[in-house]
């Protein structure tokens, strides 16, 4: 049977290539006994079968391999928790302090810190103020600031 | 005048016995608070053996603070004493006092003196865990509390909680899992061996958890000497108690430790606070809980650290409180200085088969696309 392929251009005429390609002519000839096998019933059932045999034997052999691989991630078995810690509950309950020392103390030459109001009649001893005012009628300006000058500084009231 | 040994910066005065009766001239200029006196004293008397003057006219105390002889007379270069002149205005005054000698308070820190990197002290107070919770986690003591799916009108959701001795949960174990008698299948409706392999009684137990809590000194639930376990009823060979309120499913301990303090604020009264920081520093180890540094401040002028441990015994979480107190029995729960959280409950693992469906999933997938990886591959 002759065939003829049939171009159309660009420009719209339509012309015959068929000789132009041997390759088209070859390709035509595999489809028709394809076809041909079709219509007989003998050459798509051998294909078909040879094709189903192929992918019966692959999976024969590749499925073992894949569930191998499924089976080592499955869980084959669990518990209702993890193990617990009985060493917390055995440790001892323990409070322990660290103390540092502190250099020798001179109370009596600085005193030690009270931060408070106080008449000063009734402290002895070293005593050492903030801002403190003296006003007295029997002093001179002079004094007055010498005085407050000692009690800012610390003086010792004996 | 006197020969008198006395501070600059002191208000004493002398003994008016222990001085000496002169009298002098003040030279002609002179200003109340520097003056000099001019002293006949003949040729017996050392004038300098004097260092310290009350003149009554000018009402003021001196210091002498030199002499020299001019004329054949001693001549006193005087300077006033304003502490001891006023001495008595002074005392009568209202001063805000930040240092003094007779009084202080101790709570306040005296940056005055440094530490010293030696001579640190260290102390500690410990308490057997035996003691805090009544049961020794190496012995046999303590409760275990198992929730269990099972027939029982007083259970909380599906599940109800029973609390055991440790030995009453091993023979409830070995009972369910040594024999399938108590299924109470005919062996000739289906053999034993198939029970065994039909029935896993452990599906029913969802949780386990030992508390270090000495189960005769729990007293929380009702007391049954039975287990429902899923269609089942198990006897028990003790008592166990069942947490059917969630009321009953918390528990608490209480106990203390005795404050160590810094040893040189017990020895000086005016060194209270070297038992703050950063002279005293405190750790406590309570595990699981942690290891925690105390505030300092909390621990000051207190002599009990209460520590107080609530747990739920269904899922073992558990609260730390700690407070401290003067006295025993002083604590307040309330008003808890640090409260933290833990887990006190040990999980005991009980086997069971459990199907995951997230893993399942995953492994088909990655088996699937295995095998079409390698059909692909030969086709």
């Amino acid at each position: 049977m002759s065939v003829s392929i049939w171009t159309q251009t660009e420009a719209g005429s339509i012309y015959d290539t068929s000789h132009k390609s041997g390759k088209i002519d070859s390709a035509w000839t595999r489809a028709k006994n394809t076809i041909t096998g079709a219509i007989t019933g003998n050459n798509i059932v051998d294909e078909g079968r040879s094709l189903l045999e192929g992918v019966v034997s692959s999976v024969r052999e590749v499925l073992p391999k894949a569930l191998s691989t499924a089976n080592a991630a499955m869980a084959q078995l669990s518990f209702s928790g993890t193990t617990g810690n009985f060493q917390s509950a055995s440790e001892d309950i323990v409070l322990s302090a660290k103390f540092q020392p502190i250099v020798e103390q001179y109370p009596e030459k600085i005193g030690s810190p009270l931060y408070k109001k106080r008449y000063l009649h009734d402290l002895s001893g070293f005593i050492k103020c903030e801002d403190a005012v003296f006003s007295t009628t029997l002093a001179t300006s002079v004094e007055e600031q010498a005085v407050e000058e000692f009690l800012n500084s610390g003086f010792f009231f004996e | 005048m006197w020969s008198f040994d006395k501070k600059r910066n002191s208000t004493k005065i002398p003994e008016e016995s222990a001085g000496r009766v002169f009298n002098g001239e003040l030279k002609q200029e002179f200003t109340i608070t520097g003056l000099e006196v001019t002293f006949n004293l003949g040729k017996e008397l050392y004038a300098p053996t004097y260092n310290y003057a009350y003149i009554p006219n000018l009402r003021r105390y001196y210091f002498i603070t030199d002499w020299y002889y001019e004329a054949g007379l001693w001549v006193a270069v005087c300077a006033v004493d304003v502490l001891a002149t006023f001495k008595t205005e002074i005392g009568n005054s209202i001063q805000y006092v930040t240092r003094a000698y007779s009084d202080w308070d101790p709570n306040i820190i005296d940056t005055a003196y440094i530490t010293r990197a030696e001579g640190i002290v260290r102390d500690n107070d410990v308490l057997s865990p035996d003691l805090f919770w009544g049961a020794s986690a190496w012995s046999d003591s303590g409760t275990v509390v198992i929730g269990v799916v099972g027939a029982n009108a007083s259970s909380i959701g599906a599940v109800t909680y029973y609390a055991m001795a440790m030995s009453t949960f091993g023979a409830f174990m070995d009972s369910m899992l040594s024999g399938i008698s108590w299924a109470n299948i005919s062996a000739s409706e289906i053999s034993e061996e198939l029970q065994k392999a039909l029935i896993n009684p452990t599906q029913y137990i969802v949780s386990c958890k030992w508390f270090p809590i000495l189960f005769s000194s729990f007293h929380q639930g009702a007391i049954t000497y039975q287990i429902e376990l899923g269609w089942w009823s198990f006897p028990l060979i003790a008592s166990a108690q069942v947490l059917s309120t969630v009321s009953s499913a918390w528990i608490s301990r209480e106990s203390y430790l005795t404050i160590p303090h810094n040893p040189q604020s017990r020895t000086n009264p005016r060194l209270a606070y070297l038992d703050l920081a950063p002279y005293s520093s405190y750790m406590l180890k309570f595990l699981p809980f942690g290891i925690f540094q105390l505030d300092t401040t909390e621990l000051y002028d207190k002599t009990y650290l209460g520590m107080r441990v609530e747990s739920n015994l269904m899922t073992g979480d558990s609260v730390l409180k700690l407070s401290t107190s003067g006295a025993l029995g002083g604590f307040n729960w309330e008003n808890s200085f640090l409260v933290t959280e833990g887990q006190i409950g040990v999980t005991i693992p009980v086997g069971q088969i459990a199907a995951d469906i997230g893993k399942y999933k995953n492994a088909l997938i990655a088996g699937g696309s295995t095998a079409i990886a390698e059909i692909i591959d030969r086709t």
